[in-house]
């Protein structure tokens, strides 16, 4: 649950923004703007996917769920989408998308989506690059779930939340850490703790504020980098 | 050349190409064999070609504190070369021979031509893509939440499957690190595995004795994962 700063400018999902100014706002005009609150449910495991989905305030979660406990396989903000599936021609969705950050989302209905995909090389090519990166990040949740330490995991979930709501400071709870880190309370409060007595964080009252940025990137496991790194080699 | 056609029905997605397509296709491959621990991807280098396994098989790994992690297992079920088909000229995982055997191999940049020219080559890697984002989020909750005596029973059935045999050669060291364990947690989990008669395991060596058990030994993820496949490239 994360809070999200006002923009100064009108803000822009990056995928979106970076297409040939003519495609950018054919896709615009195609797009519903819609304003969503924490926790509602935008797709569902095994159901069918029904819109492309682009944030530009908003965050979304993609969730895993097994009959053993739920995580987080990756978080989406405006650096991405969520609906890739439709993009390798699946119309079902693997993982429950949740709204993690309220906000804006652009809605690109699944025809719509699919359209611009099959006419247009240049959406086609981006989208097929998003979602090698977006493989990219799942493939790294599944080395980083077996092996590196809460608080190396928390202080990366913690970056990553940070650059997609654009602020460093957010509204957040143990309850929605422990779930999307696949942990228990106790795990994430102690997590917290030692991060926030490295001077790293600050928790109060649901508020989370990032106080040391590059020391909280030192105290993640080398996830965020190596994430960050696939991402920027190839979006563009 | 008619060597490659009549061989090139043993991987699943050529497969399911129409025939003069995947002739098309699989005019300039060739066949290569693969030995134990050869790597065929490197993170960060540039893809040459992609691979269709025949006998042998892959795992795909990202490296990790202990050396490698697991991440997902190719076979003849599937292909090598998931960054070409989305575009991306470098792979960021590794891929390793898990096991020895034959494979077909074409040329990059004959393999992206060919996919402009060929929708149905495009819906097979597109739904493959879908099948390997599948395994991966499966992946993600399998290592965090499931005992290693059920990961382990997975991986043999995936790994029998692969090879198309109920006996493999593995070693404990390997083991470990496939599945990011220490090496005395494999042996515990294999002796529990083979006391309940379900494997033997000796020198590396191993027979899957009941199937069946194995697979209510293992963790939901591996009909999951057969569930998935078959779902997606049924269609």
């Amino acid at each position: 649950m994360l809070l999200n700063q006002p923009a100064a400018a009108p803000a822009q999902n990056r995928l979106i923004a970076l297409l040939p100014p003519a495609d950018r706002k054919r896709i615009l005009e195609r797009c519903e703007r819609r304003v969503h609150e924490v926790e509602e449910v935008l797709a569902e495991d095994g159901k069918p996917i029904r819109h492309a989905w682009f944030p530009t305030t908003g965050v979304i979660s993609q969730i895993q769920p097994s009959e053993a406990g739920w995580i987080e396989v990756a978080l989406v903000g405006h650096e991405g989408m969520v609906g890739v599936g439709l993009v390798l021609g699946v119309s079902k969705s693997l993982v429950i998308a949740t709204i993690q950050a309220p906000g804006e989302i652009l809605h690109l209905s699944a025809r719509h989506f699919k359209a611009e995909i099959d006419g247009n090389p240049a959406f086609r090519k981006l989208i097929n690059a998003y979602t090698y990166a977006q493989m990219k990040q799942v493939a790294l949740a599944a080395a980083c779930n077996r092996f590196h330490l809460v608080e190396q995991r928390l202080a990366r979930w913690l970056l990553m939340a940070s650059d997609r709501v654009r602020s460093r400071r957010f509204r957040m709870t143990h309850d929605v850490l422990a779930q999307m880190l696949g942990v228990r309370r106790p795990g994430v409060t102690s997590a917290a703790s030692a991060l926030q007595a490295r001077g790293l964080i600050r928790y109060h009252r649901g508020v989370l504020d990032v106080l040391d940025r590059p020391g909280l990137e030192k105290a993640s496991c080398e996830c965020y980098r190596l994430q960050l790194e696939a991402y920027n080699d190839v979006v563009k | 050349m008619f060597l490659h056609h009549r061989n090139a029905l043993g991987n699943k997605l050529l497969a399911a190409l129409p025939r003069a397509e995947r002739e098309r296709l699989l005019d300039p491959a060739e066949p290569v064999r693969l030995e134990l621990r050869d790597v065929v991807a490197e993170r960060g280098s540039r893809v040459t070609h992609a691979w269709f396994p025949l006998t042998a098989f892959l795992s795909q790994v990202v490296p990790a504190d202990r050396g490698h992690l697991e991440v997902g297992l190719v076979g003849f079920e599937g292909f090598l070369g998931l960054p070409l088909a989305l575009g991306v000229g470098s792979s960021r995982l590794d891929a390793v021979v898990q096991g020895a055997g034959e494979a077909l191999r074409v040329p990059a940049r004959h393999f992206l031509r060919h996919l402009e020219q060929s929708a149905a080559l495009r819906r097979v890697t597109g739904r493959y893509a879908h099948v390997v984002m599948s395994q991966l989020t499966q992946n993600a909750v399998c290592n965090r939440f499931h005992v290693v005596e059920q990961r382990l029973a997975r991986w043999l059935l995936m790994s029998a499957d692969r090879a198309r045999s109920l006996n493999f050669e593995v070693t404990h060291a390997f083991l470990g690190m496939i599945l990011g364990v220490r090496r005395v947690g494999v042996t515990q989990a294999a002796r529990a595995l083979s006391e309940r008669g379900l494997i033997e395991y000796a020198r590396g060596h191993i027979v899957i004795r009941d199937r069946r058990g194995l697979q209510g030994a293992a963790c939901p993820c591996y009909r999951i994962d057969l569930d998935t496949y078959r779902d997606t490239m049924a269609r």
